[in-house]
């Protein structure tokens, strides 16, 4: 695990992006940088794992390169990589989750990590079976309460993670009707209506699986533009038991 | 003769984050994961139904879990034409009739994979794909452990269970 401190300029981004392997955990970004798009310098304004952390440098390159930045803030901004432990516990201090604004928690982050190593270092294929069924069947049945099922909602409906979004829907769907009918709807009804069709494909995969009498409405009143999901849904309705 | 490979159709769809024609490295890296510089295809005939069945049952008689099947075939010529090498292999099915109909084609590089990628959206763009649902995956596969085709001590535990618990209810 790395630990160190950098200021951010232009070059030390650089030298981060370089520094950063695949033994990096968890990367957190306190930085004055963003102050010109409503973050504070001492704000957390990142919690990230490696893996989305080059997108993130090309945000953070691109800020530093804008003529807009204030240079005060530029001068007093820090990047800093840190433990997965403290990173965790630096995004529980932030007030939102920054990609869905829906309370954050160290359980959800965590939870979310791995669930994006697991399936960055296996991809989910249909038919096989994946670590990341087991993680979410281990959480699912943990949980008494909604957080969880109010998580894989925040996940399965963020098209900025289309992928991510979609592998996680897909590992819930292979669970037995895990949550109440009506989430299982919620589900699927957000997941059709989203722009990508590797979340509609997901959700109309996720319906077929769990056959809840709430879900044969839903599918009929959506409109398909692809025509070989809008095929498969069509056979879905057509064979409904 | 077309060849029949399992894939997941989403990630070949148009991105809006990609110019008209480009092609989504997720469904390469994702889909076209190489072997020995090999690709493995199935023998699917003209695309019928009744081949396209064999496919998916050499694929799930192979698989962990009964699930839905997204299957897209190319023209075999058309593999050759780019210079692939196409040779039959045996392949890992639990179906015995089924294992020389397994192609693969090989001696791949980066420019040949690439070849590969495009005629896949060709496919999908001409209507040569389809997503079988899981009911049809366990039925095919209850149907082929039934004449014997195939022995349910050969299929995966999960597999198994759906395909007995479904031979008990009939």
């Amino acid at each position: 695990m790395l630990i160190s401190t950098i200021g951010v300029r232009r070059d030390d981004v650089e030298n981060l992006r370089e520094r950063v392997s695949g033994d990096v955990g968890w990367v957190a970004v306190h930085s004055g940088h963003l102050a010109g798009r409503g973050r504070t310098a001492e704000t957390p304004v990142v919690t990230e794992d490696a893996f989305r952390l080059s997108v993130r440098l090309d945000e953070i390159l691109a800020a530093l390169h804008s003529p807009s930045n204030d240079e005060e803030a530029l001068r007093g901004g820090s990047a800093v990589l840190v433990s997965a432990e403290s990173a965790v516990q630096s995004a529980s201090e932030s007030e939102k989750h920054p990609a869905t604004g829906t309370p954050s928690s160290p359980e959800r982050d965590q939870l979310e990590s791995r669930l994006w190593w697991a399936f960055e270092s296996e991809p989910l294929e249909d038919g096989m079976d994946h670590p990341a069924d087991r993680l979410l069947a281990e959480h699912l049945n943990e949980d008494t309460g909604t957080r969880i099922l109010e998580w894989i909602r925040e996940w399965c409906r963020d098209t900025t993670n289309a992928a991510f979004a979609a592998s996680v829907l897909q590992c819930v769907a292979r669970q037995q009707r895990p949550g109440p009918a009506s989430w299982r709807a919620e589900l699927v009804r957000e997941g059709l209506a989203t722009p990508r069709v590797e979340i509609r494909d997901a959700a109309a995969k996720a319906a077929d699986s769990w056959k809840d009498s709430e879900l044969l409405p839903i599918l009929e009143g959506h409109r398909e533009p692809v025509p070989w999901l809008a095929d498969f849904i069509r056979d879905v309705v057509t064979d409904w038991d | 003769m077309f060849l029949a490979r399992k894939v997941k159709l989403a990630k070949w769809a148009p991105s809006s984050a990609l110019a008209d024609g480009e092609i989504s490295a997720d469904a390469v890296t994702a889909d076209l994961r190489t072997r020995d510089l090999s690709l493995s295809f199935w023998e699917c005939g003209s695309g019928a139904e009744p081949q396209l069945m064999d496919v998916v049952l050499a694929l799930a008689s192979a698989a962990d879990r009964v699930e839905t099947m997204d299957l897209v075939w190319l023209p075999e010529e058309d593999l050759r034409t780019d210079g692939h090498v196409v040779s039959r292999q045996a392949g890992r099915t639990a179906v015995a009739d089924l294992v020389s109909r397994h192609v693969e084609a090989g001696r791949l590089d980066y420019g040949r994979l690439g070849k590969v990628a495009s005629l896949v959206v060709g496919a999908i763009a001409d209507g040569r794909c389809r997503s079988f649902r899981r009911s049809r995956v366990a039925s095919v596969l209850t149907d082929a452990v039934r004449v014997g085709r195939v022995l349910s001590d050969q299929l995966q535990p999960k597999v198994r269970a759906v395909v007995t618990e479904r031979n008990t209810s009939a």
